[in-house]
């Protein structure tokens, strides 16, 4: 009997555990071994990061760099990995992370909710801010509810150059191929979009598979990154001097009209790839693939057309660029970039502190004043000097090593004594930084990216670049668009924007199903009646989900972004 | 008052412990998350707490059966669930006859190889069914390169974009991973009858067949009701993963069921939990309606209630 009773009681306490959450955490942080010469205590340091696309302990040489300056290890929390409910989640236990990285509306609203913290006290004793002091007032002013000397958050990605100019050498989106097919097909002089599909047309007819056989297709593109609309087309539509913005289409004066306007950029890029599609120069799977899928395809030059310029890192190298094979924009008369300007004022993100903890707010802080300083983003921008990177031999900044050059593509090993593992895996998980790689570096005069030093602006030089100066008289792209009056540089501000409201956000979310549909069903209508009655019918359909309202809460609220945008240019 | 029913009191009481465990996970899992429920009163958006401000009583109700607009968009979504729902009910014998003809075969060796290779697909998750269906089905798939390369077909098809038989196929596909699951639970039950029977049949000279649809099917029929009815209280239930995975832009009209609309606000940015919340609401009444119902109907036909 009393065995009996013993056991149930036993058995009841299990449960009792299992039912709590089996316990306290163990609060026990088990050291490395990656040896710290620090007399700091030991702490584990949790990011919330927005942009993160990796969740957990950050790993290799980064990892050991944090531990040996701070003593800390950094455990990322990636909403974009854990599903975007998990800030829901956090925001309603009361801690985000002790350092967070959020959009600047839900920076708004973490102040008003409590989640993040002032910490003015500890910014005094930090030395890297100074040099933005500017851009801090000017952010933290905007907020609402933060008074004057009061800092609550930091812009991302921050430069020291100006709000108007724009500094890197290819534009943030163009119409770019490879040289060597550009070239074959005889460097076509193009006027418009139809000469575009034309020219692609011609290049899969001489390159119908890769060199591995594989199938290519003149334009490849991808659903899953798709907001309001269609990502991809929204990246195109800046090619027409149009941008994106939720339910607007906001040219570079500032004038705004809704995004389903037959003249509008949106649908003028839709036409484009229907014909190219018509002309069946876009990969079928694109509707179905996801970017996985995309990512080879970009790393194995089966798609002929990339806009973006990161996507240039899939392929473009120094060799190739001297096989003539590298990427480049190639011009088309009739457009007109929209290309925002260096991120002055920040990139619309903002890291902040999370933690009440003072001790924990302190080494935070620590963190970010290094990752704001000149050592700090050297690292996080351009790798680890003496394996990525070292002294140019004529004194002019840094120059890359071999291995430095490809070490990101090829995720290369790096040596045990940076810290081990992978070189892409080991970089700063939080995927965010202070200031942007364009910012100049006061130790030596140059960017903190590499193309920006001027020993690989010289190794940059390749055959292909050399001809493409040949045949556009131009130094690189962003001079060519400037001196021939194809971009317009739009000052980037950073603004707080009004937040949806609930009523707001259920229109949006149905809406952006419908435009989304529509859309791709648009690519590959079967004609150019089908086409146009998808588009008709979307028009209409949106009505019914109240797209007005929509429509109209979007534009008050770019209104701001469009007056901060006159106040910059005015002001310079 | 005596000592027996002062021992009996004693006896309740430790019954009463023992389940209690049970009760106390029963409370934390599946009442306690009813709370949530709140928040389809509220106009929630994280991070910011709730406040009484932010009530709104029924209106995120009201506006799913407001407007024109959504009301059809409520009733599509509605429509997909059922239409798939009910292809998978009226299919809902499959695995009773799959595990009966399993039962048949004789040689134990094969029997076992084919229930293995029946079950396993129902430990792939859909994530990773989906990257199968593309490397096999995508224009450039194997079914496509193969199909052309003996000329069968000139052009690739595309099953992924199309949305002709939509349901069926999206029934095939969730009978190929379920099927073998499915029907463990009628091979114990078929273990479970009493051989005897069998035997007795068999005497009487009973074929095959007449064994299977005199004693088999009769004995495995109450199993049947009890699953049948447990699907009909999931009708609503489908589960958006299968969906999630598949859904793109020519298909979402016929393949966005109830759950996925509730996952694809709740996520949208920013997300409208708000709304999702009363959805997912209505769905829970819905389907204890349908629970009784059906246990209403088994009540009238069988003359016994299942609950």
């Amino acid at each position: 009997m009393k065995k009996q009773f013993r056991f149930i009681i036993v058995a009841m306490l299990v449960m009792a555990m299992l039912v709590t959450g089996c316990g306290k955490k163990d609060k026990k942080d088990k050291d490395t071994g990656l040896g710290t010469g620090s007399d700091l205590e030991h702490m584990v340091i949790e990011v919330y990061s927005q942009p993160a696309n990796f969740q957990g302990e950050q790993p290799g040489w980064t990892a050991k760099i944090l531990k040996d300056k701070f003593n800390i290890t950094l455990n990322i929390i990636a909403p974009q990995v854990a599903g975007g409910d998990i800030f829901a989640a956090r925001s309603a236990s009361g801690f985000l992370g002790d350092l967070v990285v959020l959009d600047n509306a839900d920076i708004q609203a973490c102040i008003k909710s409590g989640l993040i913290y002032d910490v003015s006290d500890h910014m005094k004793k930090m030395t890297s801010f100074e040099e933005f002091k500017n851009q801090l007032d000017v952010y933290n002013s905007s907020l609402d509810g933060v008074g004057e000397g009061v800092y609550y958050a930091w812009p991302t990605e921050m430069t020291n150059t100006s709000p108007t100019t724009f500094t890197p050498t290819i534009p943030g989106t163009a119409p770019t191929i490879p040289w060597d097919y550009y070239a074959e097909v005889g460097a076509p002089e193009m006027e418009n979009l139809s000469d575009l599909v034309k020219t692609l047309r011609a290049i899969q007819d001489l390159h119908p598979t890769n060199a591995a056989g594989d199938p290519s297709y003149g334009i490849t593109l991808w659903p899953d990154w798709d907001g309001t609309s269609i990502e991809n087309v929204n990246q195109l539509t800046k090619w027409y001097g149009q941008e994106v913005n939720g339910s607007i289409l906001l040219d570079t004066s500032g004038n705004m009209i809704e995004l389903t306007d037959d003249s509008g950029a949106y649908r003028r890029i839709l036409q484009f790839f229907f014909e190219a599609n018509q002309a069946g120069v876009v990969d079928p799977d694109s509707g179905t693939q996801n970017w996985d899928s995309v990512n080879s395809k970009f790393n194995s030059k089966r798609a002929f057309l990339i806009w973006n310029d990161w996507q240039q890192g899939f392929w473009n190298t120094t060799e190739r660029g001297n096989n003539r094979e590298n990427y480049m924009m190639v011009p088309i008369n009739d457009m007109n970039i929209y290309q925002p300007s260096d991120p002055f004022f920040g990139s619309g993100r903002a890291f902040a502190v999370g933690t009440k903890d003072p001790a924990k707010q302190e080494r935070v802080m620590m963190l970010l004043d290094w990752m704001s300083s000149p050592d700090g983003l050297e690292t996080i921008h351009g790798g680890i000097k003496g394996f990525n990177y070292e002294d140019a031999p004529d004194g002019k900044g840094y120059i890359r090593t071999p291995i430095g050059e490809t070490a990101l593509m090829d995720n290369s090993p790096v040596p045990e004594e940076f810290g081990g593992g992978l070189y892409a895996d080991g970089m700063l998980q939080i995927n965010q930084w202070m200031q942007a790689g364009v910012a100049t570096n006061p130790k030596t005069g140059y960017g903190y990216v590499g193309n920006l030093w001027p020993a690989e602006v010289e190794k940059a030089k390749t055959a292909t670049t050399k001809e493409w100066s040949e045949r556009f008289d131009a130094e690189n792209p962003v001079d060519y668009l400037i001196k021939n009056n194809k971009t317009t540089v739009v000052p980037f501000v950073n603004v707080n924007l009004a937040p949806d409201t609930t009523d707001i956000a259920l229109i949006r979310s149905n809406c952006a199903t419908l435009v989304k549909d529509a859309s791709w069903k648009m690519v590959f209508a079967k004609d150019q009646a089908e086409f146009d009655s998808i588009w008709n019918t979307l028009k209409e359909d949106l009505d019914g989900f109240d797209w007005n309202k929509l429509v109209e809460f979007d534009k008050e609220k770019l209104q701001v972004l469009v007056d901060e945008r006159a106040k910059a240019l005015n002001s310079n | 008052m005596s000592s027996s029913s002062k021992s009996k009191k004693m006896r309740s009481y430790k019954e009463f412990l023992l389940i209690l465990p049970f009760l106390i996970l029963v409370a934390v899992f599946s009442y306690y998350p009813l709370y949530g429920w709140i928040y389809a009163f509220f106009d929630y958006q994280p991070p910011l707490p709730f406040s009484w401000d932010s009530f709104v009583g029924t209106k995120w109700f009201k506006i799913l059966f407001q407007n024109k607009s959504y009301f059809k968009q409520t009733l599509q979504v509605l429509r997909n669930t059922f239409a798939m729902s009910g292809i998978a009910l009226l299919f809902s014998w499959l695995p009773m006859f799959f595990a009966i003809f399993l039962n048949e075969i004789k040689n134990l060796r094969f029997r076992k190889f084919v229930q293995t290779v029946t079950t396993l697909p129902n430990f792939i998750s859909w994530v990773l069914v989906y990257s199968v269906a593309f490397l096999l089905m995508s224009n450039n798939g194997m079914f496509n390169s193969f199909a052309m390369d003996i000329g069968l077909i000139d052009t690739p098809i595309d099953f992924l974009k199309s949305n002709q038989h939509i349901w069926f196929k999206m029934w095939l596909w969730l009978t190929w991973k379920n099927l073998g699951w499915a029907a463990i639970m009628y091979i114990a039950a078929i273990s479970s009858i009493d051989t005897e029977l069998f035997e007795a049949a068999r005497v009487d000279g009973a074929s095959r067949l007449r064994i299977i649809r005199h004693i088999t099917i009769p004995s495995l029929l109450p199993t049947f009701f009890v699953l049948l009815l447990l699907n009909i209280s999931n009708f609503l239930n489908n589960g958006m993963e299968q969906y999630f995975v598949f859904q793109n832009s020519w298909n979402r009209e016929y393949i966005q069921v109830l759950d996925l609309y509730v996952y694809n606000l709740s996520t949208s940015k920013p997300p409208v939990y708000s709304v999702s919340t009363a959805l997912s609401m209505l769905k829970s009444i819905v389907s204890l309606v349908l629970l009784f119902g059906a246990n209403t109907f088994s009540k009238v036909v069988r003359k016994q209630s299942i609950l």
